[in-house]
């Protein structure tokens, strides 16, 4: 039982005992997870396995309502509701951007874009939050994200670093471990040019001071830590310390350090934060971190919608179509899933006194590219001014379960909160199956 | 052939179609009303229209989530996307399948004989010039359009590929034990299980690649049904190492990338029975690999980027392996000019 004793090995003891359980049950043909049980049930229907091939992800995240009319689901040049937006022709028959889109065009062979996600969250911190954990913002409990529920259920790929990243601005609506344990949050690198700070040892300590200093404190810990063993804060505490010192001791330090990537693909990425940060995330999930978000901010376009675009866009658009090239030439794009997407769309009414556009949650675009994903497909469709879907909805929900069918972690399979509180990685999502090879 | 339609009847329609049809006579425009709905309703309604029950009383789905008796069913396609594009009947699966080969499994109509040479004409006809319905509606769409949401453009692997394939690999397989599964673990492995059953692997040694030499492979003896994906990227393993994995029977992909292996190393992989995908990124070969690659069975894709070979022996390459897709260096976009400043705040140092 494989899958179950990867799962297992991850999970606390009273979870792990239930959920073991839970697989009994299953097995004798009573509850959820028929997958975990054998040879039979490979596949769901003919064509349809139970997962994507994705290993990894790399999810940038659009923050602030990136525009579905500029970006992946264009309308008639010159109509009202595309403003002075142009559109491009892609790599692919059918399939067209944006202006800004230039270089992404050159890659749509390797993209699905969905233009017909549907939320019911229209403010920023909601829609944020939502987007990353498929449940709505409330006061008494914090969901996990995407990433913590990969961390928390497929565990780190490499056992020496984290398996969970955020790269840039994430605010506490972004990633988070949620009601997890500390080691599922992400790891947080403000700058990619810094790379991991703090990481090494001071040029006065060495190696041997380190130890002993590491001796003393567990020493000092140990009639606190056995006092209170049964805590989980105080468990979590003495983790972070170890998880700390594993990291500083990893070989894949390395991986956190953009100067050993050539300055030709470097350029080719952008010299900007976002461009090094989506370079980062490419190094990371190479190494094997299992989960690396980054960031690019600045998309709410209530004013001068067009013009804030023309400096959003490019960086995204060049360093997006520089990962698809890289991944490809590197035969990572079997096993890394490419996610971008933001928390809702914008107006098609082009606002006449600040000529933006306002929030617009029941129809956006988002892409997916790798892991298993078909490329060069478009699934679902909005009406003639990208106001209302008029076919192939997909919720919020659907959209992570997506994402989790690709990496292969059960959308049924339930973790409960603190408060004892049942929770999925997707809530009731349903993944988009048609859109896998 | 549904129940009420006789042989007689069936005869006379054929007749109607391919006989009286002026379309099919003349250069005239193609109607869809008299000269392409009466051949799709012959052909091609038994399978492809609303879901109902049969004279036997058992339900009758639409198949491949295709419906043809509505103008608006017919724009939306079934589960393999668009049927119909309109001016391009060479894109159009309502055509092209048609046109088929009788013994391809993906010949339509599935029963019966194949469309006649008239029929097809009019079908074409009938996509070439646009294909416009006229005044004919057909049933409207309902709430099961909704339910295989796909509209795709231009899709580069058909749905499912990847599944048939390694299903197709996994039949008749048994599932890994768990004392096999824990000695992979155990021996520093990171294994992904590709269909959720224990029978197929992805296996790699993240953080561990320093340690990884033809000893420590020897684990792999013990699965070796069971491994279809193997990353070796940045392990300290050489030609050696490939007599053994030329006998995995499943391997589909292998990723030797950043290791010291040479077309000597390489020509042992010409034994590996399922060996699709190969990534040689960050290797130093030397021409003579071009030959070795060139005779690998099945291999369908190898990335060579960084791998000692320039531009002509990758050409050389595709020449002589027109099937293979030879993946170079990648295209990435042009440096910036360096007064755009448009990608964003610059580094402030």
């Amino acid at each position: 039982m494989t899958r179950s004793k990867d799962l297992a090995s991850h999970l606390d003891e009273p979870t792990r005992r239930a959920f073991l359980s839970r697989i009994a049950a299953g097995c004798l043909g009573v509850t959820t997870m028929p997958w975990l049980c054998g040879a039979a049930s490979a596949a769901t229907a003919a064509g349809t396995l139970r997962r994507g091939s994705a290993s990894r992800v790399i999810y940038l995240f659009m923050s602030g309502g990136m525009s579905h009319l500029d970006s992946f689901d264009p309308k008639a040049p010159g109509s009202d509701v595309m403003g002075p937006t142009e559109v491009l022709a892609t790599n692919v028959d059918g399939i067209r951007v944006g202006q800004h889109f230039a270089h992404l065009a050159r890659q749509m062979d390797k993209v699905a874009v969905l233009n017909s996600l549907w939320s019911n969250q229209g403010a920023h911190a909601q829609g944020r939050y939502y987007m990353h954990t498929g449940y709505t913002l409330r006061g008494t409990i914090r969901h996990p994200s995407l990433g913590a529920w990969t961390s928390k259920l497929l565990g780190p790929a490499n056992p020496t670093l984290p398996a969970h990243v955020s790269v840039g601005d994430n605010d506490v609506y972004g990633p988070s471990g949620g009601f997890f344990e500390s080691r599922h949050f992400p790891l947080p690198v403000g700058d990619p040019e810094d790379g991991l700070r703090n990481a090494r040892l001071p040029r006065t300590v060495t190696e041997e001071r380190f130890h002993d200093r590491l001796e003393k404190l567990a020493a000092m810990d140990r009639a606190f830590q056995e006092r209170f063993q049964a805590e989980k804060a105080v468990h979590a505490y003495a983790e972070a310390y170890e998880q700390a010192v594993q990291l500083m001791r990893s070989r894949d330090l390395a991986a956190f350090d953009l100067d050993s990537e050539d300055a030709a693909l470097r350029d080719a990425y952008g010299r900007n934060d976002f461009g090094q940060g989506v370079l980062l995330a490419r190094r990371l999930v190479e190494h094997g971190v299992r989960f690396v978000e980054v960031n690019s901010g600045g998309w709410d376009t209530h004013n001068e919608n067009f013009e804030t675009l023309e400096d959003r866009i490019p960086p995204v658009d060049r360093a997006l179509a520089a990962l698809l090239a890289d991944l490809d030439a590197r035969g990572m794009l079997e096993d890394t899933l490419v996610v971008l997407t933001t928390e809702f769309g914008r107006t098609p009414e082009i606002t006449r006194d600040r000529n933006g556009r306002n929030h617009h949650a029941k129809a956006f675009s988002s892409l997916l590219a790798g892991g298993g994903i078909r490329g060069g497909v478009v699934h679902g469709r909005t009406d003639e001014r990208g106001d209302e879907i008029v076919e192939g909805k997909v919720r919020v929900t659907d959209f992570n379960a997506t994402i989790a069918h690709a990496l292969g972690i059960p959308i049924d399979f339930v973790l409960h909160s603190p408060s004892g509180r049942p929770f999925k990685v997707a809530d009731d999502g349903q993944p988009v199956l048609s859109l896998f090879a | 052939m549904s129940e009420s339609i006789t042989p007689l009847r069936a005869l006379t329609l054929f007749a109607v179609v391919t006989v009286f049809s002026p379309a099919a006579r003349s250069q005239e425009p193609v109607s869809f009303r008299t000269d392409v709905l009466p051949i799709l309703e012959e052909r091609c309604f038994d399978c492809h229209q609303a879901t109902r029950t049969d004279a036997r009383g058992r339900t009758k789905k639409h198949k491949g989530g295709l419906r043809l008796d509505g103008n608006a069913w017919i724009l939306r396609g079934g589960d393999g996307g668009d049927v119909v594009v309109a001016g391009k009947p060479d894109d159009s699966p309502l055509l092209t399948r048609a046109e088929l080969d009788e013994d391809d499994p993906d010949h339509m109509p599935d029963r019966g004989d194949p469309l006649t040479v008239a029929q097809l004409e009019v079908i074409r006809r009938w996509i070439a010039s646009g294909a416009s319905f006229g005044d004919w509606t057909g049933a409207p769409l309902d709430a099961s359009a909704a339910s295989v949401p796909v509209a795709q453009a231009g899709a580069t692997v058909p749905a499912g590929a990847r599944a048939a394939r390694l299903l197709a690999l996994a039949d008749g397989l048994a599932p890994l034990s768990e004392a096999e599964r824990k000695a992979l673990g155990e021996a520093g492995a990171h294994v992904e299980d590709l269909l959720g059953d224990r029978r197929l692997f992805r296996i790699g040694f993240p953080g561990r690649q320093a340690s990884i030499d033809d000893a420590a492979l020897r684990v792999l003896d013990r699965v070796k049904e069971h491994v279809v994906e193997l990353d070796l990227a940045r392990t300290p393993i050489d030609d050696s190492a490939l007599d053994s994995l030329a006998r995995l029977p499943r391997l589909s992909r292998l990723d030797l990338s950043d290791t010291r292996i040479s077309a000597a190393g390489l020509r042992k992989l010409t034994r590996a029975a399922s060996l699709r995908t190969l990534v040689l990124v960050g290797t130093t070969l030397h021409e003579d690999a071009v030959g070795v690659l060139a005779g690998m069975p099945h291999l369908e894709t190898v990335h060579l980027w960084r791998s000692g070979l320039g531009d002509g022996e990758l050409a050389a390459l595709r020449d002589a392996s027109p099937q293979l897709r030879v993946v170079g260096p990648p295209s990435l976009p042009p440096p910036e000019a360096p007064s755009a400043g448009r990608d964003g705040p610059r580094r402030r140092r």
